[in-house]
């Protein structure tokens, strides 16, 4: 019989959101553990009846974390919609921008979200085991990481103007050329950043040294992995094909994003808003995956910048070449994302035709249906539209980042509870555990929601025969 | 109005350089209530009110600044350490009672799973450690009752964001 119910749930500014339920049994032991999300959310109807043009501008507003990959995301649905590919120096502008959000919101995660978890450790004081205790028992690092974040963020504002609310990229281009002043201030301080970068790879290897029992026993298991890839498979964040690769790293799909509904459903549990994509060939939950960081490294063969590679071949080494299962590395590829995405500045930056100044298409072939893609920090993002020839948006589809990796961050709250909580006795470590699990997604919760009056939150609570002794509704 | 909110602002001498820092999303209806605010006094001030999404610092008067942004972030730590005062400017749900508060507000980092959940106590604690100093602070929350997609905020809320304006205009502006 289920004797002690533990809910972990974050103080929100909004009602509703997410919560962890353990269930654990008479003798100590968890039944299970869920993650639930019951934010109810309905964005996508408050797109529909807009203008295509305005969705760029109207679609960051769904989250104040990532608001640039909606901002792209919408921006390349718009190009598909009216049919106006825009001129390489916009693509390059664009592609720009999305490093800055890359390297700002890796950054922020890292160094001030996680790294408390990884350097101080988990079973640390609460009340030091966060970014102040970090900053106290390593300020110049606390510092550097600041700096990284502001150099993310000075290239969003550098490239669109502003850093909130980016009016930039519009269907077909983009609306503000650069200058050169600006792309040297940004490349003098790219040897700065990659020197903070590395410094926290070398902080994770040590640390992953030294708790190789913990990344083994933590949240491992397995999934497929997705994530947009170049045309020989590296990695790719700004476009590309979708790459879905299975549980052995082989090669399942690889596909437009304008097919995604060929390749990708979406299942529904009734104990959260939040609904689970799955690889329809597969079923569900056979054809579950991961995106993001560990879910991109996972299903591309290199990158294509030298340093990130070198770390590359690191990571892909831990598992003789297969996909890396551990959740807690999440962390690793992060970091070498943050690499990549530095160097990929250097890149973009490099390119004389990043201060071109034919930054848009003004030629249009009307589609009235595109698919965006983009590989948000947090996963692979996409925004399907189907606009009406006036422009007016009849239908809006978002499936987000934190969507994606739903199954994945259930297991991980599922496994970590049964792994680490043994007996009635729940210390604090033990609940930052199971945080930790859900952090290592890095989930956004605020955009990952939209099922308009479709489904009641249920909780149902059970005895160890699987009796209902409760349910709770809530419509 | 409560005398309490007044004992609060009297402690604010007027030679402090000060920062109004409001967050929220204006697309979630009274989420927003802090952009409602900025509008009302950049309107005041005849400053475009499309540099609230600037995400910089906009100097309202010679001793008062304002920056908005949708969510609270723990790089402007190093913002709010540059100042003597600060007010946050928030909404708040149900679990508030009051439906206009403001609070003094300690340096006190509190702990959250998500990237998109820090608090201006927490935001104090990192100025605090990054350097040495916090400002004295306050936060300034708005009760919210609608937090739907919606670029208006509910009449009830909207009679509180008045509220707040005629505060702020007599404590900090006149």
């Amino acid at each position: 019989m289920v004797t002690q119910k533990i809910t972990i749930e974050p103080v929100t500014r909004i009602e509703g959101h997410a919560k962890v339920t353990i269930n654990m049994t008479a003798d100590g032991k968890v039944d299970h553990a869920y993650f639930h999300v019951n934010e109810f959310r309905g964005f996508e109807k408050f797109c529909e009846g807009r203008m295509v043009f305005e969705m760029p501008s109207i679609t960051p507003r769904i989250c104040g974390i990532c608001p640039v990959s909606h901002h792209l995301a919408s921006a390349k649905a718009g190009d598909i919609v009216m049919g106006s590919s825009p001129p390489r120096t916009a693509t390059l502008l664009r592609d720009l921008m999305h490093m800055g959000q890359i390297i700002q919101s890796h950054g922020m995660h890292f160094f001030e979200l996680a790294g408390p978890d990884l350097i101080l450790g988990f079973d640390s004081e609460p009340a030091t085991r966060n970014v102040v205790g970090l900053i106290h028992a390593d300020a110049d690092l606390a510092l550097k990481a600041v700096a990284l974040r502001k150099f993310g963020q000075e290239i969003i504002k550098k490239v669109g103007g502003r850093k909130i609310h980016p009016t930039f990229a519009i269907p077909g281009g983009v609306n503000r050329a650069f200058s050169s002043q600006f792309r040297d201030e940004i490349l003098k301080d790219i040897d700065e950043m990659i020197t903070i970068t590395q410094a926290g790879l070398s902080i994770f290897r040590d640390w992953a040294a030294k708790n190789k029992e913990d990344i083994d026993k933590f949240a491992v298991f397995k999934t497929g992995y997705l994530g947009l890839v170049t045309p020989n498979n590296s990695l790719e964040l700004y476009q590309g094909d979708i790459r879905l690769v299975s549980q052995d790293g082989k090669q399942l799909e690889k596909f437009d994003s304008n097919d995604y509904l060929d390749h990708i459903a979406e299942h529904v549990e009734d104990w959260s808003y939040l609904k689970f994509p799955y690889y329809k060939k597969m079923g569900y939950p056979d054809g579950v995956y991961r995106v993001g960081p560990l879910g991109r490294l996972n299903a591309i063969d290199q990158i294509d910048t030298p340093m990130a590679n070198e770390e590359f071949k690191i990571y892909r080494a831990m598992n003789d070449g297969r996909p890396i299962e551990n959740t807690l590395h999440y962390h690793y590829a992060r970091l070498i994302e943050t690499l990549f995405a530095i160097e990929r500045v250097k890149v973009l930056l490099d390119d004389a035709d990043i201060l071109g100044r034919d930054i848009m298409n003004t030629k249009q072939d009307f589609k009235g249906e595109g698919v965006g893609v983009i590989e948000a920090p947090r996963g692979t993002l996409l925004h399907h539209y189907k606009v009406k020839e006036n422009g007016q948006v009849e239908k809006v589809n978002l499936i987000v980042s934190t969507g994606h990796n739903n199954w994945a961050m259930s297991e991980a709250v599922d496994s970590v509870a049964k792994t680490y909580i043994t007996g009635p006795e729940v210390h604090e470590g033990l609940l930052n555990r199971v945080e930790a699990a859900i952090r290592a997604h890095d989930p956004c919760l605020s955009c990952s929601t939209h099922a308009v009056g479709q489904m009641p939150m249920i909780v149902d609570i059970l005895d160890s025969e699987g009796n209902l002794i409760k349910e709770l509704k809530r419509d | 109005m409560p005398s309490e909110y007044w004992r609060h602002f009297y402690s604010i001498t007027m030679d402090k350089n000060l920062l109004l820092f409001g967050y929220g999303n204006p697309d979630r209806g009274d989420d927003g209530a802090a952009y409602h605010i900025f509008r009302s006094l950049f309107a005041a001030k005849k400053i475009d009110e499309e540099q609230i999404f600037s995400a910089d610092v906009i100097h309202l008067n010679d001793r008062v600044d304002v920056i908005f942004n949708f969510q609270l972030l723990p790089e402007y730590a190093d913002l709010v350490a540059e100042y003597d005062q600060v007010v946050f400017i928030d909404a708040h749900t149900a679990e508030i009672e009051e439906e206009l508060k403001l609070q003094p507000l300690e340096a006190d980092f509190q702990h959250s799973p998500f990237t998109h959940h820090f608090s201006p106590s927490s935001c104090l604690a990192v100025a605090e450690s990054l350097a040495g100093k916090a400002p004295e602070a306050w936060l300034l929350s708005i009760r919210g009752y609608e937090f739907g997609f919606d670029r208006h905020l509910s009449e009830r809320t909207n009679q509180l964001v008045m509220q707040a304006i005629a505060l702020l205009h007599r404590d900090f502006l006149e």
